[in-house]
């Protein structure tokens, strides 16, 4: 048995509030908010950490999905049907047949490797795209982002910022779909 | 709007070039990717800050220079602020100053020479500190700094509970009804300052064909997303696409404060009265839709208790858009409100997602715990531009 990564999130977060920064003195504003702060981020640590490799798996493969329906419609000129060709070699070469690698190390370099064949496509779209690929590129971005941004705002609901985030559903929902 | 087609020339000048960037802020840019490889940084000690100013009074030729009283200032995102009482012969009683000065990389990298030319031409015609020292290059104090006169008030009422940081979530409650007139008066006094007239020699109007006020905020942010950013994400792909496909013309060319919000103005709570309207470091010449759209941003306002939201926490969406009309006698257009929505959602995509992360990163800052805080909601401004673009929130 080891001491969880649990159990010692608690005892930082409760060594912060009740001993580190009741003892900084008063006037300094600087390390008391970066104390807080502190407390802050070790919160939402204990929210994420067991549910942190779920959640980029869920998200690369609705990335993996995004680039598929691109190199799917693309059309237009030399440069976007070069920058569609490139994309599907990256798909091929890192997600064959749309798998999510198992290790967070590994999806975080298909996610970046993803990304930027994705912006490749779309500045290449600025220059010779079909008019049909420039509003369908559009809209396929858009139905990705959408969702990428709720499931976003809900991982980081307990931070307190998002004006409407009563709205929004659990983490556990969110991951499970029920959101 | 219609939109213009990429790559065809206006005026002689291509609205698809990149480069094209106001002079001073393209100097700014090629200054961030210099200082960025000189970390990491740590915040300045009391002590530091006390000897830099020491070294710069000297230089002034003062005598007897005794810096007291020094107290570090918390709550922004940008720069590394302090209040201290300068004691000189000379002076009868000690002055009260407040120093901003540069970390090695913010959230935002600007001009402290900009921000001083702003503060000085439109003290006057807004309440704003007085500029009394500025050390452009930080050859006294290490880094670019700039000193004005203490002004007494507040940013948030002192009883307010919110724990948001930059002034983000501040509710004035009873305070709301007297500051709300001041806060528009001065945004549209602002936007009616006669900048043509006044000695700003660090900016430049985009004056140079109609889309330049647009394409100049979309090619600096652009570039600094293309310098800063850990990785792509395909929303900022087609936002980027889209800005330059939709950059609308302006022919009413304003001073713009550009960081006009919540958090960033000052007011006495006895009498209400805004005492100072901060954070001039993003001014420039352009459209008044950008400032008009800032107001409206969600981050910057609150849903007060009958479940309507609040620009900054003082007026609904269109009340204060139709007061702002009404006082300025300027007509809002839609789609170039609509644009510059976009743009102000996606300059904050660009803050928290590639200026905070990466300045994090590097350890360049004073506060990286902050900034690496602050990026978590990059998400709700990218939720705001797939609707802005036309796509379906998911909900």
């Amino acid at each position: 048995m080891t001491p969880s990564i649990e159990l010692r999130i608690q005892t930082m977060m409760k060594a912060m509030t009740e001993v580190i920064l009741p003892a900084i003195e008063s006037g300094n504003d600087l390390a008391r908010e970066q104390g807080q702060l502190m407390i802050a981020h070790l919160g939402l640590l204990a929210r994420h950490w067991d549910k942190a490799l779920a959640y980029d798996t869920l998200c690369l493969g609705e990335l993996i999905r995004l680039a598929k329906r691109l190199c799917d419609e693309a059309s237009g000129g030399p440069r976007t049907t070069a920058a569609a060709a490139a994309l599907r070699e990256l798909l091929h070469s890192h997600a064959p047949d749309g798998a999510v690698p198992a290790t967070q190390a590994r999806i975080n370099e298909v996610r970046v490797a993803l990304a930027a064949g994705i912006d490749h496509l779309v500045r290449a779209t600025e220059v010779d795209s079909s008019a049909a690929f420039h509003a369908g590129s559009a809209k396929a971005i858009l139905d990705h982002a959408a969702l990428q941004a709720w499931r976003d705002r809900v991982w980081f609901a307990d931070a307190g910022m998002d004006p409407e985030r009563a709205g929004l559903p659990s983490i556990e929902a969110m991951l499970t779909g029920a959101g | 709007m219609a939109a213009s087609p990429v790559g065809t020339a206006f005026d002689g000048a291509s609205v698809a070039d990149p480069d094209d960037i106001e002079p001073r802020v393209k100097e700014i840019l090629a200054r961030t990717l210099r200082r960025r490889a000189q970390g990491p940084y740590s915040a300045r000690t009391d002590r530091q800050v006390g000897e830099g100013l020491e070294r710069l009074f000297a230089a002034k030729g003062y005598r007897n220079v005794r810096i007291e009283q020094m107290k570090r200032l918390a709550g922004g995102a940008s720069k590394e602020m302090f209040c201290f009482s300068l004691h000189r012969d000379g002076l009868e009683t000690p002055e009260r100053l407040v120093l901003r000065m540069d970390p090695l990389e913010s959230i935002v990298e600007t001009s402290r020479q900009r921000e001083a030319e702003a503060i000085t031409a439109l003290r006057g015609t807004v309440p704003t500190p007085e500029v009394r020292y500025l050390d452009e290059e930080g050859e006294f104090l290490g880094q670019s700094g700039v000193i004005t006169s203490f002004v007494g008030g507040v940013t948030k009422p002192s009883d307010h509970s919110g724990k948001g940081v930059s002034g983000i979530g501040t509710n004035y409650g009873s305070a709301a009804t007297g500051i709300a007139p001041q806060f528009l008066n001065n945004l549209v006094a602002i936007h009616n300052f006669d900048w043509r007239s006044a000695h700003l020699p660090s900016f430049t109007a985009p004056s140079a064909y109609p889309k330049q006020a647009a394409l100049w905020q979309t090619n600096w942010y652009v570039r600094i997303w293309e310098q800063t950013a850990p990785e792509a994400i395909p929303l900022v792909s087609l936002i980027h696409r889209w800005l330059r496909e939709n950059a609308p013309e302006c022919h009413d060319l304003c001073f713009i404060h550009a960081d006009y919000r919540m958090g960033n103005f000052m007011f006495d709570e006895r009498s209400g009265e805004m005492t100072a309207v901060l954070d001039w470091e993003l001014a420039h010449v352009g459209d008044f839709h950008e400032d008009v759209a800032y107001v409206t941003q969600k981050l910057f306002g609150l849903v007060n208790e009958n479940g309507q939201f609040m620009c900054c926490g003082l007026f609904p969406r269109e009340e204060f858009l139709d007061r702002y009309q009404e006082l300025s006698g300027r007509t809002i257009d839609p789609e170039t409100l609509r644009y510059y929505e976009v743009v102000n959602a996606w300059k904050s995509v660009v803050h928290t997602f590639a200026s905070c992360l990466r300045v994090a990163k590097e350890g360049n800052n004073h506060q990286d715990i902050l900034l690496s805080w602050l990026a978590s909601v990059g998400h709700i401004f990218l939720n705001d531009i797939v609707g802005y673009l036309g796509g379906e929130k998911h909900a």
